[in-house]
Formats: C-alpha cells, sequence, structure tokens
C-alpha cells in the first residue's frame, strides 16, 4: 500500500518515467496456438537481467479478481496465478534471475494496518453473503416457476472465497508454496528459455514482507564485489511502494512492471453475479448463457489488460534535477538526495503509521515537504538521512516548517471543499432543471487509451461513479423495477456519492441492528424519487441505501489490498482528488474541523481522548511516530498521527533500537485476522477467539470505522484494539502442544529456495557437492563466476531428489508430472553483513538516460506558440496541453487561485508557466526562449558575463518575433524564469550560472570510466552535464528543472 | 626492456650505493623557478593513490572515509608486492612488483587472475602538445604492468599545478596498440619484448659461472655490458640471513621423504 495515489501524482508529475510494455502474442496458426519463444530478443528494446516479483500482488488479483467472476476452487486460482506469472516473466524476460517473494510474517508495525484492513474485509464479506442470500429469494420469488437454472443458482450461491486466507501460516499458502515450487521445476524443465536461469522462491514461511525480502536481496548483492553495478532490475507489483523501493536500492538501471491501471477499453462490463456480458448485476436476470458457435468457442476472450514500465532511472533524472538546490553549502550527492526524498513521501503514508493530517498526497504534500526541505537545506547543513539513520535535528526543522503551514493547509483544504460542493450542487440543480434523463453513462469520460499517451487522461467529471456494484436489489425494488427504473438512474449517481459519503454514518446504523428491511422504505424512496435529488438530513438513511453502502464502501477498498490508486482508477472512479459531487449534508459531520482555530485541542480530544491540555502527551505521539525503528516488534501505538507542530526538540530524542524477532506465522494469523477467518487457523487455536477466551476481547464483532476527514469508508480509520502481544503470546501458549505435526511443520520458519535446471552452469558444481559420492560441505559459498553474479550461500534441500518425479501437488491432473526432473532445488541463504548498506552509486555503474528526451521527443518546443496558448507542435501529443485542462480539476481546486493556474494568455514574459509551482508541467516553468541549443557543445566559448538579469538576448536566437511580441507586451525582452517559489518573479530573477555544470563549456570531462576500486570521487551533477553532450539537441531540450520556481536555479539563460 | 628506445637512462643493476646517489641526485634537480619540485611531484603520485583506494571491499567501508579521502595523511611506507613467475622467450623469470590495487578483491579460487590494478599520474597534455613525453612515460607503464600482469592501469591526469583533472583507465595489453596506431609510434611493444628476449638470451649464456656479476648500461651507449665482480659469494644482493634460511629450507625439503 503505502502512499496512496502517489503512481498517479508521479507519473503526471513525471511524464516520462512511465513507458508502454510492447508484449509478443503467441500466434495462431491453422487454429495451434505457438507459444512465444522468449528467448527472443525482448521487443521493448531493453533486456533485464533479474525479475522480481511480489507474489501478492498476483495472487490477490488472481484469487478474487474485481472485473471477473472468482474461480471456483483453489486450484483454479492456482492456475491463474500460473497463467499470469507466465505472462509477466514473458514480458520481462529475465536472464539471469527470477526472485518470487510471498509475503511473509510482517514487522508488527505493518500488523496494525493488516490487521484492520482483514477485519474490514471480513465485514464486507458476510454482508455480500446475506446480500446474496437475499438475491437468491428475490429470484426465486420472481421466475414463474421458482426453478433457477442450476449453474446460476451455483453462482449465486457461492459462498464467497475469504480473501483473508492470504495471510502467511494458512493452508492456502501452503498450497501455494508447494504449486509455485512444482510450476518453477515445470518450467525449468519445459521452457527453453528458463534454461539459464536461475530462481529464488521466498514462500510465506520466510518473514518478512514480500517486498521488503526482494529489497534485502538486491542489498545483499550489491555488498559483493562480484556484482556488476549494471544489472538491470524489473520488479513486478501494484504497491507504490515499489519505486521507493527501487530508487532506494540506489541501483541505476531499475524499473517497475505494472498493469496500466489507466487503460479503459469500452470493455464488456460482466455481470458480477452470473458472469455473462451484456447486463449489470442489478439487471441479472438469472439466465443461462446463450452460446455462441457450438461449444462457445467462439467467446470473445477478454482483453488482456495492458502493463506499463515505470522507469526508476528516469526518475532519478528529474529528481536530479528538482532535489539540487543552487548554492548549497555542502555537496550536492544524489543518492542522499533520493534517500531524503523517499523520507519525504514516507511522511506523506506509508505502511507502519497513520500519515500526518496536514500532508495528502493530492494536495501535493509531496511537493510541500520538499520545498520545504529546499528552504531548509542551507539551514540544515546536510542531508536530513543518511545511510538509513535519520538525523533528528534536521527532521526537526523540516517538522517546523511544516508546522508553520500547517494552519493554511488546513483552511485551504476547506476552502476547495466547499467551493466544489457548490460546484457540485449547482451542477446537480442545473441538471434536475433541465430534467434530462441522468444516466451515469453520459458522463462517463470517453474510451481513454493507456497511460502512454497521456493527453487523454480522462478528466473525472463528478458523478461518474461505477454503478454495478452499487445498488443492490430489496425485493420490492426489483418487483417494481419498471416502474422505478427512470427515477433510479437520475438518483443513481446521486445516490452512490450519497452511498459513499453516508458509509460511515450506514455502518454505525447496521451495527446497531437497523437491518435492511428493504420493503416500505424501498418503495417510499422509490415513490417521491422523481428527479429531485433525494436529500438525506439525517443518518436515518433510507433502507436502500443501507443496502447500498457496504458495497459501494466497501468494494472499493478490496482493491486497496493491493493499491489505493488502483482501486481507484481501474473503475473509472474519481477519487477523493476530483472529488464527487458533494451532499451539502454530510451525515457524519466532522467534529473536529481541522480548519477552525483550536483544531489541535480537538483534535487530540476527540480521536485520542486526552485532556486538550497534555502537551506532553502530544510530545510523547510525536516521538513514538519518530521512533518506528527497523524492528519486528515495535509499532505504534495509536490510530491517529500527530500534527507537525506537535514535533519539537526531536534533536533531544533518545532511540533505542531493538531488532527483536519476528512473529511466527500462527502468532500473526491471531494477530490480524478476525473471527470470522478463523477457518484459516488451526482449530485448537479457534476458540481462542470468542468468548469465553481471555483474548477474546482483541476480537470484536463491531467495531467503529472513523472516517477521519476522509469520504470513503476504505480511507477511514478502523478504531481496533491494539494486541498486546504477550498476552496472546501466553494464551496461545496453553494451545501449542495441541498442534498436530503437520500443524507445527506450517509453523516454522522457512528457507529461501534456488532452483536451476541442469543446463545451467551451476549444476554441475551444487550435484557434485551435494549429491555425488564424494560430498563436499552441507552448505558451501557460491562461486560469483559460475553462479552469473549470484552471491550467497546454498545449502542441500532435503525435500528434494535428483532425477525423481515432479508431480503436481494439486494431483488433479490439470498439470503434469515430469519424469525424470531436470531441475535442481538448494536452500539458499543471502549474504549477510553486519555493515550499514551505503546509499552509494556502486562504481563502475553507467547512468541510464531517458531513452525519449529532448526536443525531438516531445520536449517543450522554445517558439513563441506558449505565448500564444495556441498550437504546441509535437508537445508530447498534445498531452500537456490537456493535462492543463485537467489540472483544474485535479489540482484540489486551485484553479481559482490565479498564480497556480496555468494560464497561457497571461504570461507576462518567456518561459510557460512560470509562475511558481506548476504541478501539471513542472519542466514548462524554466524554460527560455532564448535558449539555442546550438550554442551549447563543447568548447563553446565562455559564457556570457553573468548579469542578474540574465544574459541579453542574443537576436539570432530569439524565436521570429519575439522581439515584437515583447515590445507588444511592454516588456523589458528579458525573460527569465525562476525567481523563487510561487509568483513569477520574470526579469528580477536571481540566475546563477552555472559554471560548474560540466561539459558545457569545457571543464571536467568525465570520461565514462569511473576511476578503479572504491574511487568514485565524481560529482553526480557533472555527470549529468557531461553526459549530455551526445544527446540529441546539445540534450538541453528537456532538462526539466523541478516544478519548484525554485530559487534562481537558473533556466538556460545562465549558460 | 625500455632500452631500445631510451638512450638517456643510465642503469647499473645491481649496484646499491649507485643506485642511491643516483636517486639523490635526481631529487637535488633543480626544476625551472615556479615549477614543482622532483619532491613534490612523487607525493602528487602517492596522492594519487590515497585519493583513489579503500582499505577494504566497498561493504565494509564506512562512508565517513569513503567520503573523506581528500583528508587523508598519504602514507608510503606500507608496499604490496606481488610476486610472479612468468618468462620471455626461453626464460623464465620469478618477479617480485609493488602493485598499487586490486580491482574489487581477490579472487577465492587461487586459479583465477587477479585484477590487480596500476595507479599512476601524468601531466595532462592539452591539445596534443605533449604527447610525445606522455608515451614516453606509457611505455614505462606498460613495462611495468605487463611484466607482472597487472590488467588495467588508472592514469590520472593532472594540471600543471598538480590539480586532478580526469582519469583514464587503460589496458595493459592494448597500450601498445594504442600508440602505433592513434599515437606517434614512438616505441614498439614487440621490439621491446624481442629485446628482452635475447638480452636474456645472452645473459644465460654468459652468465656461465656463481659470483656476483653487474650489469651496467653507460649513458648513450648502444652497449650493454655484463660483468663480473666478484668470483663468490652474493655480495650484498642477498643478506647472510636470507641465504641461511632458504640453505635451510633446502635441507628439509631434502630430509622429507
Amino acid at each position: 500500500m503505502g502512499v496512496p495515489a502517489l503512481f498517479r501524482w508521479l507519473s503526471q508529475k513525471y511524464p516520462k518515467i512511465v513507458s508502454q510494455v510492447i508484449e509478443e502474442q503467441p500466434q495462431e496458426i491453422d487454429g495451434e496456438f505457438i507459444p512465444v519463444d522468449t528467448r527472443g530478443p525482448n521487443p521493448n528494446g531493453e533486456e533485464t537481467d533479474n525479475l522480481y516479483l511480489d507474489m501478492n500482488g498476483i495472487v490477490h488479483p488472481c484469487s478474487h479478481p474485481e472485473d471477473k467472476p472468482a474461480p471456483a476452487t483453489e486450484q483454479e486460482m492456482m492456475l491463474e496465478v500460473f497463467k499470469y506469472t507466465d505472462r509477466v516473466v514473458n514480458m520481462a524476460r529475465p536472464r539471469k534471475l527470477l526472485m518470487i517473494a510471498v509475503d511473509g510474517v510482517a514487522p508488527r508495525a505493518k500488523m496494525n494496518q493488516q490487521r484492520s484492513r482483514r477485519f474490514r474485509s471480513a465485514q464486507e464479506a458476510k454482508e455480500k453473503d446475506e446480500d446474496k442470500a437475499e438475491f437468491l429469494k428475490m429470484l426465486q420469488s420472481q421466475k414463474k416457476d421458482g426453478v433457477i437454472e442450476e449453474e446460476v443458482h451455483e453462482a449465486i450461491n457461492k459462498k464467497t472465497w475469504d480473501s483473508n486466507a492470504i495471510t502467511p501460516g494458512t493452508p492456502f499458502m501452503d498450497i501455494l508454496a508447494a504449486s509455485l515450487r512444482y510450476w518453477c521445476a515445470y518450467k525449468l524443465n519445459t521452457d527453453p528459455a528458463w534454461a539459464k536461469l536461475k530462481v529464488i522462491i521466498s514462500d510465506a514461511t520466510v518473514p518478512g514482507e514480500g517486498e521488503h525480502k526482494i529489497m534485502e536481496f538486491i542489498r545483499s548483492q550489491r555488498r559483493s564485489p562480484e556484482h556488476d553495478p549494471n544489472t538491470r532490475h524489473v520488479i513486478y507489483g501494484l504497491d507504490a511502494d515499489l519505486i521507493m523501493l527501487g530508487l532506494a536500492t540506489h541501483e541505476p538501471h531499475f524499473r517497475v512492471l505494472r498493469e496500466d491501471v489507466f487503460f479503459q477499453e469500452g470493455r464488456q462490463r460482466t455481470c458480477r453475479i452470473c458472469g455473462q456480458t451484456g447486463h449489470k448485476a442489478e439487471e441479472c436476470r438469472g439466465e443461462a448463457k446463450k452460446k455462441q458457435g457450438e461449444f462457445d468457442e467462439k467467446q470473445n476472450s477478454p482483453t488482456l489488460k495492458p502493463f506499463i514500465w515505470l522507469h526508476v532511472s528516469v526518475l532519478r533524472e528529474y529528481l536530479a534535477e528538482e532535489l539540487y538546490v543552487p548554492d548549497q553549502p555542502f555537496k550536492f550527492d544524489l543518492e542522499r538526495a533520493l534517500d531524503d526524498w523517499v523520507f519525504m513521501c514516507f511522511f506523506v503514508g506509508n505502511d507502519f503509521l497513520p500519515h500526518l493530517p496536514s500532508l495528502d498526497i493530492r494536495e501535493q504534500g509531496i511537493d510541500t515537504l520538499i520545498s520545504i526541505w529546499r528552504d531548509n537545506i542551507p539551514i540544515m547543513g546536510g542531508y536530513v538521512t543518511k545511510d538509513g539513520h535519520v538525523d533528528l535535528a534536521r527532521a526537526q526543522c523540516i517538522l517546523s516548517g511544516l508546522a508553520k503551514q500547517e494552519d493554511a493547509i488546513f483552511k485551504r483544504r476547506k476552502q476547495t471543499e466547499d467551493r466544489r460542493e457548490a460546484g457540485a450542487k449547482r451542477r446537480r440543480l442545473e441538471d434536475a432543471r433541465n430534467g434530462r434523463n441522468y444516466t451515469p453513462e453520459g458522463r462517463k469520460p470517453p474510451a481513454a487509451p493507456s497511460i502512454a499517451d497521456m493527453a487523454h487522461i480522462p478528466s473525472y467529471s463528478p458523478g461518474n461513479a461505477k454503478p454495478d456494484d452499487l445498488t443492490n436489489m430489496t425485493h420490492e425494488m426489483f418487483v417494481n423495477r419498471k416502474a422505478m427504473f427512470q427515477a433510479q438512474q437520475a438518483q443513481q449517481a446521486q445516490e452512490a456519492q450519497q452511498a459513499n459519503k453516508s458509509a460511515a454514518a450506514v455502518l454505525k446504523e447496521k451495527l446497531l441492528g437497523r437491518k435492511a428491511s428493504g420493503t416500505q422504505d424501498g418503495a417510499v424512496e422509490a415513490a417521491t424519487a422523481d428527479g429531485e435529488p433525494n436529500g438525506t438530513d439525517t443518518p436515518g438513511t433510507p433502507a436502500s441505501d443501507i443496502g447500498l453502502t457496504p458495497q459501494s464502501a466497501l468494494g472499493k477498498r478490496k482493491a486497496d489490498m493491493i493499491d489505493d490508486d488502483s482501486a481507484d482508477l481501474g473503475r473509472a472512479t474519481p477519487d477523493a482528488g476530483a472529488d464527487p459531487q458533494k451532499n451539502s449534508d454530510e451525515p457524519a459531520p466532522d467534529t473536529v474541523r481541522l480548519w477552525e482555530d483550536g483544531y489541535a485541542d480537538r483534535y487530540y480530544e476527540q480521536k485520542f481522548k486526552v485532556d486538550p491540555k497534555d502537551i506532553e502527551f502530544r510530545h510523547k505521539v510525536a516521538n513514538a511516530y519518530v521512533e518506528g525503528c527497523p524492528s519486528w516488534t515495535w509499532y505504534y501505538p495509536y490510530h491517529y498521527a500527530p500534527f507537525a507542530a506537535d514535533f519539537v526538540d526531536l534533536d533531544k530524542l533518545e532511540i533505542t533500537f531493538d531488532k527483536g524477532k519476528p512473529f511466527r506465522p500462527y502468532e500473526q494469523l491471531m494477530g490480524v485476522l478476525p473471527a470470522a477467518s478463523n477457518h484459516a487457523i488451526p482449530e485448537v487455536f479457534r476458540p481462542l477467539m470468542v468468548e469465553p477466551s481471555e483474548i477474546a476481547d482483541f476480537y470484536p464483532e463491531d467495531f467503529e470505522v472513523d472516517l477521519n476527514g476522509k469520504k470513503f469508508a476504505w480511507q477511514g480509520v478502523a478504531l481496533l484494539p491494539f494486541i498486546d502481544a504477550k498476552r496472546l503470546l501466553d494464551a496461545m501458549a496453553t494451545k501449542y502442544p495441541q498442534l498436530t505435526a503437520e500443524e507445527v511443520a506450517r509453523n516454522a520458519l522457512g528457507k529461501d529456495v534456488l532452483l536451476f535446471s541442469t543446463s545451467h552452469p551451476l549444476y554441475e558444481e551444487v550435484s557434485t557437492n551435494f549429491y555425488s559420492k564424494k560430498q563436499g560441505v552441507p552448505k558451501y559459498k557460491l562461486n560469483a563466476r559460475i553462479s552469473e553474479g549470484l552471491s550467497g550461500k546454498v545449502e542441500k534441500n532435503e525435500d528434494y531428489l535428483p532425477g525423481s518425479t515432479l508431480s503436481y501437488p494439486g494431483a488433479d491432473g490439470t498439470m503434469p508430472d515430469i519424469e525424470d526432473d531436470q531441475s535442481i532445488s538448494v536452500h539458499y541463504e543471502m549474504p549477510k553483513s553486519t555493515h550499514i548498506h551505503k546509499s552509494m552509486l556502486l562504481p563502475g555503474g553507467t547512468r541510464a538516460r531517458a531513452s525519449r528526451s529532448g526536443r525531438s521527443y516531445g520536449g517543450a518546443q522554445f517558439n513563441n506558440n506558449d505565448f500564444n496558448g495556441g498550437a504546441r507542435p509535437g508537445r508530447g501529443g498534445g498531452r500537456n496541453s490537456h493535462q492543463f485542462r485537467n489540472n483544474n480539476n485535479r489540482n484540489g481546486g486551485y484553479e481559482d487561485q490565479g498564480p497556480r493556474s496555468y494560464d497561457t494568455r497571461s504570461q507576462n514574459g518567456g518561459g510557460q508557466g512560470g509562475q511558481g509551482l506548476n504541478y501539471a508541467n513542472p519542466i514548462a516553468a524554466h524554460l527560455n526562449p532564448n535558449f539555442d541549443p546550438s550554442s551549447f557543445g563543447r568548447g563553446a566559448p565562455g559564457f556570457p558575463p553573468f548579469d542578474p538579469r540574465g544574459p541579453p538576448p542574443d537576436p539570432r536566437m530569439l524565436p521570429p518575433g519575439f522581439m515584437q511580441w515583447a515590445q507588444a507586451q511592454g516588456m523589458p525582452p528579458m525573460p527569465m524564469p525562476g525567481a523563487g517559489r510561487g509568483g513569477y518573479g520574470g526579469q528580477g530573477g536571481y540566475v546563477a550560472p552555472q559554471p560548474s555544470r560540466g561539459g558545457y563549456g569545457g571543464g571536467y570531462e568525465p570520461s565514462q570510466n569511473r576511476g578503479g576500486g572504491g574511487y568514485d570521487r565524481y560529482d553526480g551533477r557533472e555527470n549529468y552535464g557531461g553526459q549530455q553532450q551526445g544527446r540529441d539537441g546539445g540534450g538541453g531540450g528537456n532538462r526539466g528543472r523541478g516544478g519548484r520556481g525554485g530559487g534562481g536555479r537558473g533556466g538556460y539563460g545562465g549558460q | 626492456m625500455a632500452v631500445p628506445f631510451d638512450n638517456f637512462n643510465e642503469f647499473i643493476e645491481e649496484n646499491h650505493a649507485a643506485k642511491l646517489a643516483s636517486r639523490a641526485q635526481q631529487m637535488k634537480q633543480q626544476s625551472r623557478p615556479g615549477a614543482p619540485s622532483q619532491e613534490l611531484m612523487s607525493y602528487w603520485g602517492y596522492k594519487f593513490e590515497t585519493l583513489c583506494l579503500i582499505p577494504d571491499k566497498w561493504d565494509a567501508v564506512s562512508r565517513d572515509y569513503i567520503e573523506n579521502r581528500e583528508n587523508e595523511v598519504v602514507s608510503n611506507y606500507a608496499q604490496y608486492c606481488s610476486v610472479v613467475r612468468t618468462g620471455i622467450g626461453n626464460a623464465s623469470l620469478v618477479i617480485g612488483g609493488e602493485v598499487d590495487a586490486v580491482w574489487d578483491c581477490k579472487p577465492d579460487d587461487k586459479d583465477q587472475p587477479i585484477n590487480w590494478v596500476e595507479l599512476k599520474t601524468a601531466q595532462d597534455f592539452g591539445a596534443n602538445g605533449n604527447l610525445l613525453t606522455f608515451e614516453r612515460k606509457l611505455l614505462k607503464f606498460w613495462i611495468q604492468s605487463f611484466l607482472l600482469g597487472v590488467p588495467k592501469i588508472i592514469v590520472g591526469f593532472r594540471s600543471p599545478d598538480g590539480i586532478l583533472q580526469r582519469v583514464e583507465e587503460l589496458e595493459t595489453q592494448k597500450i601498445p596498440g594504442n600508440v602505433k596506431r592513434s599515437g606517434k609510434a614512438s616505441w614498439d611493444g614487440n621490439l621491446c619484448i624481442n629485446f628482452t628476449a635475447a638480452f636474456l638470451a645472452f645473459l644465460k649464456e654468459t652468465i656461465t659461472s656463481d659470483g656476483v656479476w653487474r650489469i651496467w648500461r653507460r649513458k648513450n651507449s648502444p652497449a650493454v655490458e655484463v660483468f663480473k665482480m666478484e668470483e663468490t659469494g652474493h655480495g650484498s644482493i642477498l643478506s647472510t640471513e636470507f641465504v641461511e634460511w632458504r640453505q635451510q629450507m633446502a635441507a628439509q625439503a631434502h630430509s622429507q621423504p
């Protein structure tokens, strides 16, 4: 999870980091399917060495997919997993290593988040089942003969699979691990492209989250002198955290592979209940599917969702620009700056702590923090983080800076919401007045191509909720459906919004026992609804809403297990950023009212339940926040985060580090699962979850969800009691002796497994050592030259016998058994080190440059079309132009605040959108129309003498007509952008030339050689300058300055 | 080995006293006013080594050390010698020489070659001005690394003031080729090797008895002279302790079956 909506924010702000994945599809010749031979060169143009799979990102969508019915059995889920994994592996085509990491036992801090998710998921599943039962009842009564088709009956009646089974220690995870081992061995035997591939499987028995295990692995490899610094890594996963992870590895070639959640084709939506296309759930008639072709073979196969690459290397380039503070008192070190950037992002959202209330990514929280960081660089005298250690005094600087802005942020947030609300209300009234048959379909954005063509990022207009799973049919509603249809349409969007917002209130109602009776209330509502907005002034919402809410509100939350933003966007649902129509009557009034003075007191009083005067307590909370240390057992003991203003005197804080030990799988299960999921726990523990157990209070059936100012239920905070580890362990200790041997085995800490085929060079060494007559030591160190760079230790795997038969654990014949298994499996241990991992580029690494940069690839043009706001040829497909329009919707309603909006006509100078922060196109802020790339190049004659106004424009370099235009504007032709934050400084801008920007005008010429062992004295900044020399058009074209309007960072004039 | 292309240098092997004297004389050389002294330039060489190297594998070295090498005290005391057994032509040689660094680390497997690195400094030649001087230096670099089997040479180019401008990595094997093709071709690697082989063969023929011999090449002389100094003994080349120790070892080897 991590930072919600991070991915979307990143891809908007740094558009070139994303590119489309080109996939080779299997060919069909004469009815035969020829599978893709992945030994061929990668169609994406670059090869991959290592591929890492965060398996939970595959298992979740395969086992409970959003857009199609779930697989019937767990075996089928495994097959889905195989298919999907195969596709991902074929996209990336790793040549050296494939690592499959399944989430193991997580650190305590993460467990709390998992716990709240699972409790809510259980609740939702229960409600879904109840709804299904109702629906079935209704169907039965509706059918004339009371007979429903068998298959439909089954489909409806099927108990929703409990996705909480995807937790380490459950039988499902055991099946998964065995299946994965089988599948990898199977591929090693059958797929020629896997001949030289090494596969590491870290299953759920190995503690640690998947992504952290991967990170641990990469770091361990970097420590080894045999590591190739230019290893090309790809990681697959839906979590935006992986981007942070990629940055934090400090490896120059890193990409993230993920599904394109922006992709919306006009794909046929399937009915959730019976799985057929053509109608929605509420219209389901329970009919059997019409076959197409005699055996239904002509059925359209579902279109495959496209994938995208996220190039962390390009992000590094962008950030190199953005994080450089001119005249900083200490040497710029990109790797340290990147670590700081990740640290800032961490404050805006992470898995272990609730994020600070004033920071929200949709309000440019990260930008706020970064600008505070930049401001404070001279004061701090160094970077905030150092190899994972936070300098608290410097962190205090940042937080103090944020504290000053907190009040303003809250107020602004409120203003934005009010404004949006007013606008939406106005629109609703207009619609109602116009009597339009208001369908949500009508407001759907046009089918948008994928993210690679950002020109068509849809503007999410309000009222565009996905109607499918939102409505729930009550018996009466169905009976009267024809009469209701129109009314319903008009209401639908309305209700969707209401539903979302009243989620909390409704949940409350439900929990307090007001069940959906679905009879009179529903009918009454139907009767009154005649196109008028259905105002619900009180929390006593009608039954239909109650029926609505759990699914709508919580339905989205399921996806949040994977990624908040994918939940948002994969379903064409507006997120909180583009706020849906807001009902003027908030059923859950925000009693804290952050925008009003005295909010801090109210916050602490209501959320923490302490005396508002207790300042000590606030400091305690803040300290606890900061303490978050890399320990298995530490956790943040509150549900809410403190304010930035409560962080004082951090430098005086002493932090002790106690690594602790991870929990065992069953302990974790007991710690995160609700009572409803007790099927996943060994029987002996089940009684512990209900009365009269001594720890039954850990498993409440009902619990409060505090929206905490958010809109959707899944964003709220589940107020569950924190688990006292000691009590839990004590209670469990009494039951441990009663476990069966098999159950005990499942609870053990496992080891990583390394698999490879007999054609791999490692095979000989390993088989001689472990399986020949003269056996060596049972555990030995890998020779990196043979293992192609993999370092670590291998140990004999007692469960494996060479040359035996590989049999499918499912034992149901869906996958074949293989005689004479040609794969070998050993236990693998990562190299360990007591040294701190240093955040540095390894010597010898070559930088990866953006492959599509420079003027000819859509970098900003420097002719004067921007002044006219007119056509922008070749501007990345007009992406930017579209972006600016959308900006108004997206940027938290800043459209009315003059300086922020991009209005080309109001430019008073060169550059584009130079005023302050243009989040849509930060690069625009600093471009100088005077820029002429031909004046660059090695040995260019020296720079013009430094002139605070910037150099005088050379007439031959100016775009045609510029002088006339400039004079017409009545401005002196000094278009120097970047005069500090906010406000377009225009002429007064301090522009510091960058004489040390290597390569421009001779000087330090960094060759591609990096010097000898350990010698890495180059200055990261200079290399960027230097290496750009060879690039198209002097490469200056897209040197994008970060969107900070940043204090004289200097457009091109200075050079 | 450089003799065919180097008329200037006189050398006497093995005459320690003469060596010391010649070194002292070199150091005393007055440099041009404003130009750095020999001593200073020699310091620069060691300074470059300190800047380039870390004392252990990357993982084990702290960030502080890596970032503060500019302030590290320069020491030329410790030397690491590599002893190799090699051969040129028909003669087999055992050579010991100082090596500056190893890239990454020595391989665990003893059979694998070691990635030695030689660190050198040279004055930057601006626009091919001093290419010839540099080529002469290259000859020496190459010979030194070639004999010891050092595959990589890293040259730090400095300004006349001793400020490091840039760094280049050279592959020992490729140096003679580069000099021929892209340089001024002031020397030929093959010739050096052949000469050395011939010389060694000559030595083998000439030195037919025990005793202390001396090789002398006078300044500007086209000839290298080999003559006997003493009839017996090892002169001051081998210390008595060393000789005794070796004799002991030989005795032990014999006594063991």
